[in-house]
């Protein structure tokens, strides 16, 4: 076990080094750089036209001059020294700054949606898998149909109009204005739930949607196994039986496909919470890019993918610890 | 059973990394420490209107509004008197009250010392507002909304605004503002400005004719802060200068009549004065000066760049003397709280203002911050809403507790231009043909973009740098000018350019044949997304292909000023009388500035480089130049400026450098039902910065939300 720690553990340094060097190239890949826009806000309201040269003398005072490789290596080097994501040139300041405002923010929706996700589909999954062909089983798998079917931007606004017509709440942000500069309270924590409950639906619909399908089939396959029917015979009571035998199988995908499940969030997020005014990492993605504030987002992008292969290794584990087969193959 | 172990240890390791986590995420514990002792604030706020109604009777003054004068005349101004003169009107002596909450409000400005008396903070010489409807009471958050840091934010900037003088209600006559009166010389060269005695900035210190001196030869003038001189002190071939008399009178000075600067101070974001005492200080703790402007003056006059406090950097906020200052400032909003040294009262000696803070949260998607208004939450909204969503702000007005009126729009006719300069020589000569640009207005259906676009409140009119309804030269001619939709008019002319369908596939082609396809980009703060949908297929039904992308305003204004782009378009304003007497922008190349990106700008290369570089422009564009240096030499409306004025609409409308597409747009004004002393709102424009005109120190929260 220690041994397939440590594999992992290698595995993901060399995998985040990969990650960080196309994150730099999609840095790079917009035309165009900061200093453009520096430009224009250093000059605007003096009536006066931005020449080249002021451009060029711009760009050589952020470093933006530089060879790409030297620019990498200073990047990155800043990050894994002292932990210096650079310059949000467009907030003047610190990337750490700005992101750290906003990075709990994103891995709270990330953990909710992901709890409501497997609170919802473990269970639901394999009902509907025991229950084969009944009515109940196809309205849940057209129900969950519609959360793939139905774009995430659209649902939001309507459970957005929803909550504010039907509930009173007030629109985007994760906290009402009574509580936003509250200190931590029993309310508060509840006022924050009522706001978080709108993205986790949104962005778990989709991804229960998916994670019951696969339960629901891995326990169809299990379900009729001669182990079952072994089981079965042997007048194991039928809950204990499902529970011991299909379900645990059934868990294993959803399990490993939990990094699928963090990537597949937190690219439907930015859209969710632009509509939804939240402010956390995948809005400030977008308008990093608008804005050509590479080095948010680099920073960005480099947080989220630390995540999804985080969220990998975290599933590694625990299907090597769930199924002792996985660690068995792996030597 | 070793499984269950690997388990645990799992489960232990994650918790042990959100424990690690946890400095951080406490961070809004620590944030809330200034909130709750800001909670007392709210308790006194809710008293205060008991506490303060009692003084003012005692005081003498009687409680003089618009609505009720309560016998008193008015001075030479109807809204505001000098405290000496309005004295003598009422036969009364004033005394001052302050905000029962003030030195709290104090408390969260760092490094303010603690207040002395209300009676020392306001200047001997306060300026004395006569409020609308009532005597306001103390208390509340006033509540903002903007699109981004720098985006959307005008109409809230101009709340807490100040500048030497404003417009009154009538959008015509100056009143006093920071400064207390002014004199002209005869020939408009030199004009002089009283400043009031005993004003101080918002830390306490004085403010005096230094600043002023020091905002112009220290910070507009220096090199090293404005890397290029702005145009708006330079008149002629000189420079605006500035000459201190004493330590309230000073002049500015210019080498020719300039009767426009009084305007540009009264619309301008532009503030005259920086507090000189707060940059030396910096300097001499060892920033240079243009650090010290980059930090806390947002490297230019214009006050919505991110300051030092949203990087934690510095914790100290620049001196004011608007009504409110910035004391915290995050990714998501900005707060402010009320300068305690604000400058002006009201008739019972109340000092100003009455609103305790202002809180600006940004949403940058238009739906969210509808549904932000409808919902109530907002206080007040005239920036980026549009006729065309009017309905939805009306059939909410009752559940959102807000009014909602139509105003008379001022520079938002929307404008399409051409890249007149563009650096690809093919569509250069076809912007350049006169003939496009005809066929391009001739092909628009304006009246079914005034029905669409704006439910019929507006009505079709060709682009003038001078808004018609405010300068009285711009005739009917002008205004229908290729207005008329005459799709074969348009056609004929295109085929007669040569401009035909090569490959078959629908659209004109370039004159040698190759693909014409131009970039439609637009940002919704510009114009109506419909609108450019809508012209995008007017244009398309004569032959020309267009792509329409939505991009951010600084994203449309960046490729803009480099010269970037194929279509311009945005509101055309920066075109009121009252703005162009004192700024060519609009008249002369580029016809634009970098908030409101031109058309043609390596003509303005060219002019500016003395020819070294750009593009030589037409004879008729660079007749402009000395038009408008002469426009702005005599007063707005006499004879000689409506002739002059008169040439430049003559020049503009010929070229259609701009098509027009619908003027008189009534356009949504929002404001909350408890806002008190709201004024008769009527005109919605930037030229006249907002909300600047209506006193806004003066709005005031009638009861709880």
């Amino acid at each position: 076990m220690i041994k397939f720690l440590f594999q992992r553990t290698i595995g993901m340094a060399v995998t985040m080094f990969f990650v960080s060097i196309m994150v730099f190239i999609i840095m790079e890949l917009p035309p165009g750089d900061y200093a453009e826009r520096w430009a224009f806000r250093k000059f605007s309201g003096t009536g006066t036209e931005i020449t080249e040269a002021d451009i060029d003398n711009i760009r050589a005072e952020f470093g933006l001059d530089k060879p790409a490789p030297e620019r990498y290596l200073k990047w990155i080097g800043g990050i894994i020294l002292h932990g210096d994501f650079g310059e949000a040139f467009a907030f003047q300041t610190s990337v750490n700054i700005v992101i750290g405002q906003k990075i709990w923010l994103t891995l709270t929706i990330l953990f909710s949606t992901l709890i409501v996700t497997y609170l919802i589909s473990i269970p639901v999954g394999m009902y509907a898998a025991i229950r084969r062909n009944s009515i109940e089983d196809y309205t849940l798998t057209v129900f969950s149909y519609l959360g793939f079917a139905l774009p995430n931007f659209l649902l939001a606004l309507i459970l957005l109009y929803v909550s504010i017509t039907y509930f009173d709440s007030t629109v985007g942000g994760l906290f009402s204005p009574e509580y936003a500069d509250a200190p931590w309270s029993i309310e508060k924590a509840l006022d924050l739930l009522s706001h978080l409950i709108i993205p986790a639906i949104v962005l778990a619909w989709s991804a229960t949607a998916f994670q019951l399908q696969t339960v629901r089939a891995t326990m169809l396959d299990e379900i009729n196994n001669l182990s079952v029917t072994a089981a079965r015979a042997r007048g194991v009571p039928e809950w204990k039986l499902l529970i011991k035998y299909p379900a645990r199988l059934a868990i294993n995908p959803v399990v490993s496909t939990m990094s699928f499940d963090a990537n597949r969030i937190f690219s439907e997020l930015p859209i969710v919470a632009l509509v939804l005014g939240l402010p956390e990492l995948g809005e400030l993605l977008l308008k990093s890019y608008l804005d050509l504030d590479m080095f948010v987002a680099g920073a960005i992008l480099l947080i989220l993918t630390f995540m999804i292969v985080f969220m990998n290794f975290l599933s590694d584990i625990a299907l090597a610890i769930l199924d002792p087969r996985v660690k068995l193959i792996e030597g | 059973m070793k499984r269950f172990i690997w388990l645990l240890a799992l489960v232990s390791i994650l918790a042990l990394a959100l424990v690690a986590c946890q400095p951080a995420a406490s961070e809004p514990v620590e944030e809330a420490a200034p909130a709750e002792e800001a909670a007392p604030a709210e308790e006194a706020e809710e008293a205060a209107p008991a506490e303060e109604a009692a003084p003012a009777e005692e005081a003498g003054c009687p409680a003089v509004t618009i609505a009720d004068r309560a016998g008193v005349a008015a001075g030479e101004y109807a809204r505001l008197y000098e405290l000496a003169d309005f004295e003598a009107a009422a036969d009364c002596t004033m005394t001052f009250q302050e905000n029962p909450a003030i030195a709290e409000l104090n408390a969260q400005i760092t490094n303010n010392p603690d207040l002395p008396p209300v009676e020392e903070r306001v200047p001997s010489e306060p300026m004395v507002v006569v409020p609308y409807e009532a005597i306001g009471q103390y208390g509340g958050t006033f509540n903002a909304l903007s699109n981004a840091t720098e985006s959307g934010t005008s109409d809230f900037l101009a709340v807490r605004h100040v500048n030497l003088v404003r417009f009154s209600d009538d959008y015509l006559t100056f009143e006093p503002n920071v400064a207390k009166s002014w004199a002209w010389n005869d020939d408009f060269t030199e004009i002089t400005f009283s400043l009031r005695a005993g004003h101080k900035w918002s830390d306490g210190a004085p403010f005096t004719t230094a600043d002023v001196a020091f905002w112009l030869n220290d910070l507009v003038l220096n090199p090293e802060v404005y890397g290029n001189t702005p145009g708006w002190v330079t008149f002629g071939n000189s420079l605006m200068g500035v000459e201190v008399i004493d330590e309230t009178t000073f002049k500015f000075t210019f080498s020719e009549p300039t009767p426009g600067i009084l305007s540009f101070f009264a619309v301008s974001y532009i503030q005259p004065f920086q507090p000189k005492h707060f940059f030396d200080a910096k300097i001499a703790e060892g920033m240079t000066i243009s650090e010290v402007a980059e930090g806390y003056y947002g490297n230019s006059d214009w006050t919505d760049t991110p300051s030092l406090l949203l990087g934690g950097s510095a914790d100290d906020v620049i001196p004011t003397l608007e009504s409110h200052i910035l004391v915290e400032e995050t990714t998501e909003g900005r707060r402010l709280v009320a300068n305690p040294y604000y400058f002006v009262v009201d008739t019972v000696g109340n000092q100003l203002p009455y609103i305790n803070e202002q809180s600006e949260v940004y949403v940058p998607e238009s739906e969210v911050r509808n549904l932000k208004i409808t919902n109530g939450e907002v206080d007040y909204k005239v920036q980026s809403i549009g006729i065309e969503d009017f309905t939805l702000y009306k059939e909410h007005e009752a559940d959102g507790n807000y009014t909602v009126d139509l105003g008379a729009g001022v520079g938002l006719t929307i404008f399409y231009g051409f890249n007149l300069t563009h650096e690809d020589e093919g569509l250069r000569e076809i912007f350049n043909d006169l003939r496009f640009r005809q066929a391009m207005s001739l092909a628009i259906n304006r009246a079914e973009i005034v029905e669409l676009v704006y439910l019929g409140q507006a009505s079709p009119v060709q682009a003038s740098p001078a808004d018609p309804n405010t300068v009285g030269f711009v005739t009917e001619a002008h205004k229908t000018a290729f207005i008329e939709y005459d799709v074969a008019g348009a056609n004929t002319l295109l085929d007669d350019m040569g401009l035909v369908d090569v490959d078959g596939d629908g659209f004109r082609d370039r004159l040698d044949g190759s693909n014409l396809t131009l970039d439609l980009q637009f940002s919704n703060q510009g114009g109506p997304a419909a609108m450019h949908e809508l012209v995008n297929s007017y244009w398309a039904a004569v032959g020309i292909a267009s792509n329409v992308k939505e991009v951010s305003s600084d994203e449309y204004r960046e490729r803009s000023t480099t010269n970037g782009s194929d279509v311009l378009t945005w509101k055309f304003d920066g075109t009121s009388g009252v703005v162009i007497v004192a700024n060519d922008e609009m008249l002369v190349p580029p016809f634009g500035e970098p908030f409101n990106p031109g058309v043609a700008y390596l003509w303005a290369e060219w002019v500016s480089s003395d020819g070294a570089s750009g593009i030589e422009p037409p004879a008729d564009a660079l007749e402009l130049y000395d038009l408008a240096a002469q426009f702005q030499q005599y007063p707005l409306g006499s004879a000689e400026s409506d002739a002059i004025g008169a040439q430049i609409v003559d020049i503009h409308v010929a070229n259609l450098w701009k098509i027009g597409i619908a003027g008189d747009i009534k356009t949504p004004i929002i404001h909350h039902n408890t806002l008190g002393n709201w004024g008769p709102y009527t005109i919605v424009s930037y030229d006249y910065y907002r909300p600047y005109p209506m006193i806004p120190a003066q709005w005031f929260f009638t009861s709880d939300r």
